[in-house]
């Protein structure tokens, strides 16, 4: 669910690895991803994290499927996960002692996006695809995302976002806050010469 | 067709024209060479209307139509319905006062804004966060419509519940908006529950692999 790699110089890059989902964040990933940032806090050798996305995709949101519609999971299972979904976005992300970049291509939606809210620095490929589709679904974002995402985007670049669900440019998240750079090349690149420049 | 009301016996007075069409209502003042000179009665009449329509579950979004400093701030941020407001010609200050109670803002590039002894068009307003974008003015009518259609297709209480997180939240501490979200979400749930609900439809055709929400149209 998770590639973790300690590329040198103190680099841990985090990869979103569930290609074959656009990287949306399940069950096993929550609890992975609250099990790495535990563990990376009390790291000391690590200087710099990497967040970026395996197969083309950042993340497409949380699996809505695998958290309420048709989840097959017992209610222990699911509410674990919930858990750990809480602890990980709303504490972990922003008590991290290292500084948190983020490397963007194609879709970031949702669920995603408090990961960019935490970021220090989010560096985006052009053909990215920005979004809070919930309201696609009948469903509301949550107030978890909406409180992260204020943090860093223009009110009413969130409004847009949320009330219409229509996804936006990288362009647009630039100009919005929630996006610091673009790049044409592999953004994953960026940031781990970036964070070089950061240890 | 004329918007009367949830009961059908709101009097708008001669200057108000308001239409509910498929879930839009639009507001727009019928002679607007005279909207500096808006009466009492022609007040009241707005306060009434704005109470009238929070609580009406026809309609889903509420579009103002220029002329935006003739309508009350308070009575507009209590609506609980999406608010889009079209913004062409001259913005005074007391209107620029009122968009921002408006959730979403399309201005014509060549609105014209004054705030403080400022003077700026609609893309700069954009770029400042004033308005949410600017379009060429010939466009402006045709994306003010199809943005209040497409959000008028949207589940109604999940357009309110949406609005009121982003009301809410953002100003909330950071230990409260768990308590806040779960309430919320509840809540929708059970108001959802037994009532076809677009959020139904959208997850069976999501499911079937019909429909791709996060992809756009």
């Amino acid at each position: 669910m998770l590639h973790i790699q300690d590329v040198g110089d103190g680099i841990r890059s985090i990869g979103l690895n569930r290609p074959e989902k656009r990287n949306a964040i399940g069950v096993e990933m929550t609890l992975a991803l609250e099990d790495i940032l535990v563990r990376t806090k009390r790291d000391s050798d690590v200087r710099v994290i990497v967040f970026h996305g395996i197969g083309g995709h950042f993340c497409a949101g949380m699996d809505m499927k695998d958290f309420f519609d048709s989840s097959t999971r017992s209610p222990d299972e699911l509410s674990r996960a919930r858990a750990a979904t809480e602890h990980w976005r709303i504490q972990l992300l922003r008590e991290m002692p290292q500084p948190i970049i983020t490397a963007v291509q194609g879709y970031c939606l949702g669920g995603a996006l408090p990961i960019l809210a935490a970021s220090r620095t989010v560096i985006a490929q052009r053909d990215a695809k920005f979004g809070l589709p919930e309201i696609n679904f009948g469903f509301v974002p949550g107030g978890q995302i909406i409180k992260a995402v204020s943090e860093v985007m223009t009110p009413r670049s969130l409004a847009y976002a949320a009330l219409t669900g229509r996804p936006f440019t990288p362009e647009q998240a630039q100009a919005s806050g929630l996006v610091t750079t673009l790049v044409d090349s592999d953004p994953l690149d960026a940031a781990v010469a970036l964070a070089r420049t950061l240890v | 067709m004329t918007y009367l009301g949830p009961n059908g016996d709101l009097d708008n007075g001669p200057y108000l024209a308001v239409n509910l069409d498929e879930g839009v209502l639009s507001i727009a003042l019928n002679r607007p060479e005279q909207a500096n000179a808006i009466n009492v009665a022609t007040n009241l009449a707005i306060e009434r209307l704005l109470k009238a329509v929070s609580g009406d579950e026809m309609v889903r979004v509420v579009v103002v139509r220029d002329h935006c400093a003739a309508f009350p701030v308070q009575g507009l941020r209590l609506l609980a319905q999406p608010i889009i407001a079209m913004v062409q010609g001259p913005c005074p200050a007391d209107a620029i006062a009122v968009i921002e109670a408006c959730d979403i803002v399309i201005a014509a590039d060549d609105a014209d804004f004054n705030s403080t002894g400022q003077s700026f068009d609609g893309k700069e307003a954009q770029r400042q966060g004033l308005v949410t974008f600017s379009v060429p003015v010939s466009e402006l009518q045709v994306q003010t419509d199809t943005l209040a259609r497409e959000l008028a297709t949207k589940d109604a209480l999940a357009l309110r519940f949406t609005k009121q997180t982003l009301q809410r939240v953002p100003n909330l501490p950071w230990a409260e908006v768990l308590a806040f979200t779960s309430a919320k979400q509840a809540e929708l749930k059970a108001l959802q529950a037994g009532r076809p609900s677009a959020r139904a439809s959208a997850i069976e055709s999501f499911l079937a692999g019909k429909s791709k929400p996060g992809a756009g149209a």
